[in-house]
């Protein structure tokens, strides 16, 4: 079933645990036009969508699509099918709970020289999420052929890591 | 390379940096002697090699969104090559 803008933001309100008071403070607007947005009455101003989204922890493609970050399932491609190595990027996205977000797009060829280098990750990134894994062990992955998904973490804090490679 | 920084709250900050002035011999060293500093093993040499390869990269991929930033706070910053 198909959502609407109004229901897609007091669905995102919700999850985020806002009332409709506090997200028209946040807003700078009246708690009547949240209320509006959210019975389809009105909809909010295309400028503020990236303000809206932001505090919704959301993109703004979601907030107007309701697609959500999809992201491709692990699939082995066979030889002859398989790009090089050094023409893949490697995606780290990183949601905390706070609602922070990190995207990193890597070029596997830069992470084949950091390996080669004995750098570990965290070192980069000073992120501890991605402490444990091993990036060695996922470019191997990579070189017989696996894309996609191949990492989800979600700590007990809520922080989820993923990372895929395409 | 540019550096972005948009805020919600705050003046908006648009950086442009010439890539030879980032990504050189001189910050290999200076990055090598700050990671050892905290404790990471990266040697001069090592930085030297991974800049080599970045610069490379950027010649062939101008524009690439290396790392994005989204606080919840509403900050936004992106590093793009």
């Amino acid at each position: 079933m198909d959502m609407t803008l109004g229901k897609r933001i007091a669905q995102y309100r919700k999850e985020k645990g806002l009332t409709q008071e506090a997200l028209a403070q946040a807003m700078n607007v009246s708690a009547q036009a949240v209320s509006k947005w959210e019975n389809d009455q009105t909809c909010p101003d295309i400028t503020s969508l990236p303000q809206l989204s932001r505090i919704l922890g959301v993109t703004v493609d979601e907030l107007l699509s309701g697609k959500t970050e999809n992201l491709p399932a692990v699939t082995m491609q066979p030889i002859e099918n398989r790009k090089a190595v050094e023409e893949m990027i490697l995606r780290i996205i990183v949601d905390s709970a706070d609602g922070d977000k990190v995207r990193v797009n890597l070029p596997m060829a830069l992470v084949k020289v950091a390996i080669e280098l004995g750098m570990e990750m965290p070192q980069v990134s000073g992120n501890n999420s991605l402490k444990n894994i091993d990036f060695k062990q996922i470019f191997d992955l990579v070189s017989h052929g696996a894309i996609g998904n191949l990492v989800e973490v979600e700590s007990a804090d809520g922080d989820t890591v993923r990372i895929f490679v395409e | 390379m540019k550096i972005i920084f948009d805020s919600s709250s705050h003046k908006n900050i648009r950086i442009t940096l010439p890539t030879g002035l980032i990504l050189n011999r001189f910050t290999a060293l200076i990055a090598a002697k700050n990671a050892q500093k905290n404790g990471a093993t990266l040697t001069y040499e090592q930085a030297c090699g991974f800049i080599s390869v970045l610069k490379d990269f950027k010649r062939m991929n101008s524009g690439w969104k290396l790392i994005e930033v989204e606080s919840a706070d509403g900050h936004h910053v992106e590093i793009i090559l």
